[in-house]
């Protein structure tokens, strides 16, 4: 039982390093829109993989 | 080949036309001899208009034509010329003007936000962000679709913003620079708040939880009293910052509300959360009693969730407001008298004074209310009073600022500026009417009120009741009374039906710009049709040609394009639309304002116009070769002749919108009732009508007799929708309990609208209202849930057989019940 007095604390910190990405996330825009991302999947498939490129000119189109 | 502008239109918007192609881009009906293809996935696609072609061209080009195969819905049709848009587009290089809006227009490296109009999926999205992202000198580029906004960074020592708008424009979308400061911002901060306290709340929350649960299922033996006393204090620490940061915000405004000696929601919560709070403090430091930070976490977090749902949809609503809080390129091209002559000189329009002379160009907006002094033209007037085709003026003549020259340059002397122009008058007339709506709003404040004094009192009585009775169980007893009677499933059960049904409506195609509107919408009795662009497509289309002589429909197509070269006038707009480009100009042309063309095309001369300028120029009278039926209506017939024949007939109407009929027969179905209201003459009001099956239709109303009709009728009881587009349609849409503007309408009656079309589909307003009929029955259910769990859990909790945590759990509860009740409402197909 003593290891609670370890366990406990430990897992505060945790909580905190928690808290600290949340904000974080908040502040950087992760949840700024919450709908096209899961269409995202579906617009791209490959050239995602390099993002902010932008630079293909429909040379692989089909 | 009996040509009848009406009976054309009848046969192609009955339901399902199957045999008539549909353009690939927007979707819309292909004129007849209308020949435009663009090569699309290796197969050649079918275009209506040259305006869908270019931009279906310019996507193809930029190597995006993934966007085809990705879109869930057709694009919209582009509203105006795409280079004629384009060309408007420079004023935003203007460094005074970018000061506005743009971030760092100190340096090279800079940044701006832009509303994007025509967004309807994310593959929409996609296509903007990778156009743009392959322009040289674009740092970043960013769509949100939640928010329909765009960030771009780029360096201006490669890239000028004019050329970024311009790339937007011809993917079929309009962008807007706007001054984020406004109110997007404050919207931005308050949304990151909340989350913040949301998601705080909801960890730290978690944490106490699991906590608790050693509470809830251990009895401790008196050995084991220090893991007590060092559970308490962990929970005491999580607990600390929901108390003081997440539920702030409940303290604060029970706080305003108390200096202002008002009863709100917030006084009860926050007496619950800080009793709970303060108690469970005292509890842990004595190391005697109860501790109820699980119920404190719970309760805050459960609240703040109700806000933030509440908050989503009402900020949604307001961040639509933005489209107007557009920045315009409020420009225009003063006269000076210089010493060679009169000079051009760019000047913002609140600079312009009584006298000034200004310059306007074919296709640009009149800055100011005016006389002509120098210069013939026709002027499109429709947006202000609703006349449908161009006024012929010349000098003396006055002019409106707001409307369009449209045929050749203009010199106007400013007569008006600033609060005396009509458009000013028309703004102050909408202010007026949207200061007299008439209120329905379902939940009153007065209700919230009294039920907060009732709560007051309750938790009061039975307070001190208990504290004589049983002085230890007071404090347990009251908080629970507190929590249980909060009333947050209640407070929660309008909103959330709101936020679905806002959701849903806006898949099917329609805005809800104000969140109130939907407790209205399927109550209405009567709609109101404006006529100009809402059940027509409000623009001069080509509908029909009829050839007279030797040369084919699509040879005289061709000439009648290029005698219209480079006019702005709607017809020949509408003309050249669908004539091929590439062809040459006509020589030696000629504008006869408000009458017709002349010019040479290989050594023939050939004249375009009226019946009446046909004879003048010719001696041909064409109206021997055809009845003119589309002269009573709204349509318009022009003819084109070579000095000895007349050689085709072009049919040129407002083509009436796909949906309209099924609309309103849809209406008429429901027994509502129907009326147009229209500013254009009685006759074609009454053509109209007729074609769509409306009797009741008014003509000739000016904006001042449509405000006072609908306020007569509104006071006899009947709940009125008003559908518009134009300027003088603005104070109507204010007057009226529910008002929808169309996609293409001007910024000023989109302001006053309750609901927009953004892709102009009439068939989503049937969406709307079914939309909100099933949302009033959700928010029903979820009101008469909410308060019958109220009223059987006080009794319980005011005898003391609910816990503190108990009542938490159940008011959590409660509250998911109606979310996911109100969830039911974004499920499901839309139309």
């Amino acid at each position: 039982m003593e290891t609670l007095f370890i366990l406990i604390p430990l897992s505060i910190l945790f909580v905190g390093g928690i808290a600290a990405l949340l904000l974080w996330a908040i502040r950087s825009g992760q949840y700024d829109d919450m709908e096209r991302p899961r269409h995202e999947i579906f617009l791209d498939d490959d050239d995602r993989a390099a993002p902010g490129q932008g630079q293909d000119r429909g040379d692989g189109e089909a | 080949m009996h040509v009848d502008v009406d009976e054309l239109r009848v046969s192609t918007a009955g339901p399902e036309s199957t045999a008539a192609p549909t353009c690939f881009h927007c979707g819309e009906r292909i004129a007849a001899g209308v020949m435009f293809t663009v090569r699309i996935d290796g197969a050649d696609r079918m275009m209506c208009c040259l305006g869908c072609r270019a931009v279906a061209q310019s996507i193809t080009d930029s190597g995006l034509e993934r966007y085809y195969r990705l879109r869930e819905s057709k694009a919209a049709k582009p509203a105006e010329p795409i280079e004629q848009a384009a060309g408007q587009l420079e004023v935003f290089d203007d460094l005074l003007l970018q000061s506005q809006f743009v971030e760092g227009t100190a340096g090279t490296a800079r940044t701006a936000s832009l509303i994007l109009d025509g967004i309807h999926c994310p593959a929409c999205c996609w296509l903007i962000e990778k156009r743009l992202s392959a322009m040289p000198g674009m740092r970043q580029a960013i769509v949100n679709f939640a928010s329909q906004r765009a960030t771009v960074s780029w360096d201006a020592a490669q890239l000028r913003l004019s050329a970024i708008l311009k790339a937007v424009a011809r993917l079929g979308y309009r962008a807007h620079p706007y001054d984020p400061r406004i109110r997007s911002a404050w919207l931005e901060a308050e949304r990151k708040r909340q989350q913040r306290r949301l998601g705080l709340a909801g960890l730290l929350g978690m944490q106490v939880m699991m906590l608790s649960l050693a509470f809830y299922f251990t009895d401790w033996p008196d050995a084991e009293q220090v893991y007590r006393e060092f559970f308490r204090w962990t929970a005491l620490l999580l607990t600390v910052p929901v108390v003081f940061y997440s539920a702030d915000a409940f303290f604060r405004n029970a706080w305003r509300d108390l200096r202002s000696r008002r009863a709100g929601m917030d006084i009860p919560v926050s007496l619950g959360i800080l009793l709970a709070f303060l108690g469970s403090v005292e509890a842990t430091v004595t190391g005697r009693g109860p501790v109820y930070f699980d119920s404190v976490v719970m309760f805050v977090f459960i609240l703040l969730l109700g806000r933030y749902v509440e908050f989503r949809a009402r900020g949604r609503a307001l961040s639509q407001l933005d489209h107007l809080a557009r920045v315009l390129p409020a420009m225009a091209t003063r006269l000076e008298r210089a010493e060679t002559g009169l000079r051009e000189r760019a000047v913002p329009v609140v600079a312009l004074c009584l006298g000034d002379t200004v310059l306007v160009r074919p296709g640009e907006t009149i800055p100011a209310d005016g006389t002509i002094v120098e210069g013939q033209s026709s002027v499109e007037e429709a947006l202000l009073t609703g006349e449908g085709l161009p006024r012929r003026r010349g000098p003396g003549d006055p002019v409106i600022g707001g409307s369009t020259n449209c045929e050749s340059p203009i010199h106007v002397r400013v007569d008006r500026v600033g609060a005396e122009t009509v458009l000013s008058r028309i703004a102050r007339l909408v202010d007026q009417s949207q200061s007299q709506k008439p209120a329905l709003t379902l939940l009153a404040d007065g209700v919230a009120t009294w039920f907060v004094y009732a709560v007051l009192i309750l938790a009061a009585g039975v307070g001190g009741y208990w504290s004589q009775m049983q002085p230890s169980q007071w404090l347990p007893i009251t908080v629970s009374v507190l929590v249980v009677s909060c009333p947050c499933a209640l407070a929660l059960a309008v909103p959330s039906a709101l936020a679905g049904a806002i959701a849903r409506c806006m898949r099917g195609g329609i805005v809800v710009a104000k969140a109130n509107a939907i407790e209205t919408l399927h109550r209405v009795s009567t709609f109101v049709f404006d006529k100009t662009g809402t059940l027509t497509l409000g623009r001069l289309v080509h509908l029909d040609t009829c050839a007279l002589a030797e040369r084919s429909e699509e040879e005289c197509l061709a000439i009648a394009g290029a005698l219209e070269h480079g006019s702005e006038h709607p017809i020949a707009r509408a003309l050249r639309a669908v004539t091929p480009d590439g062809a040459d100009a006509g020589s030696e042309r000629r504008n006869y304002p408000g009458e017709g063309m002349a010019g040479m095309i290989d050594d023939t001369p050939y004249f375009l116009g009226s019946a009446a300028f046909i004879r003048r120029m010719t001696g041909l009278d064409p109206l021997k070769l055809r009845r003119p039926a589309a002269e009573e209506g709204i349509g318009v017939t022009f003819w084109l002749a070579n000095p000895t024949r007349v050689l085709a007939a072009f049919s040129l109407g407002d083509e009436l919108r796909a949906d309209a009929n099924a609309l309103v027969a849809w209406i008429v179905a429901r027994g509502c009732k129907i009326v147009i209201l229209s500013g254009d003459t009685q006759t074609a009001v009454d053509a109209l009508g007729a074609l769509v099956g409306v009797q009741h239709a008014l003509g000739g109303c000016l904006p001042e007799h449509k405000v006072e009709w609908l306020r007569r009728i509104e006071e006899q009881g009947e709940v009125v929708c008003v559908i518009g587009d134009g300027i003088n349609d603005a104070p109507v849409l204010a007057q009226a309990h529910v008002s929808v503007a169309m996609a293409d309408a001007t910024d000023m009656a989109q302001a006053s609208a309750d609901l927009i079309l953004p892709e102009g589909k009439l068939a989503s307003l049937r969406i709307a209202v079914e939309t909100a009929a099933r949302a009033i029955r959700i928010i029903r259910q979820n009101v008469a849930w909410a308060i019958g769990y109220n009223l059987l859990a006080l009794p319980l909790a005011a005898a003391g057989a609910i816990t503190p945590w108990m009542a938490a759990l159940g008011m959590s509860l409660s509250s998911l019940i109606v979310i996911i009740n109100s969830t039911r409402l974004g499920m499901g197909r839309t139309g």
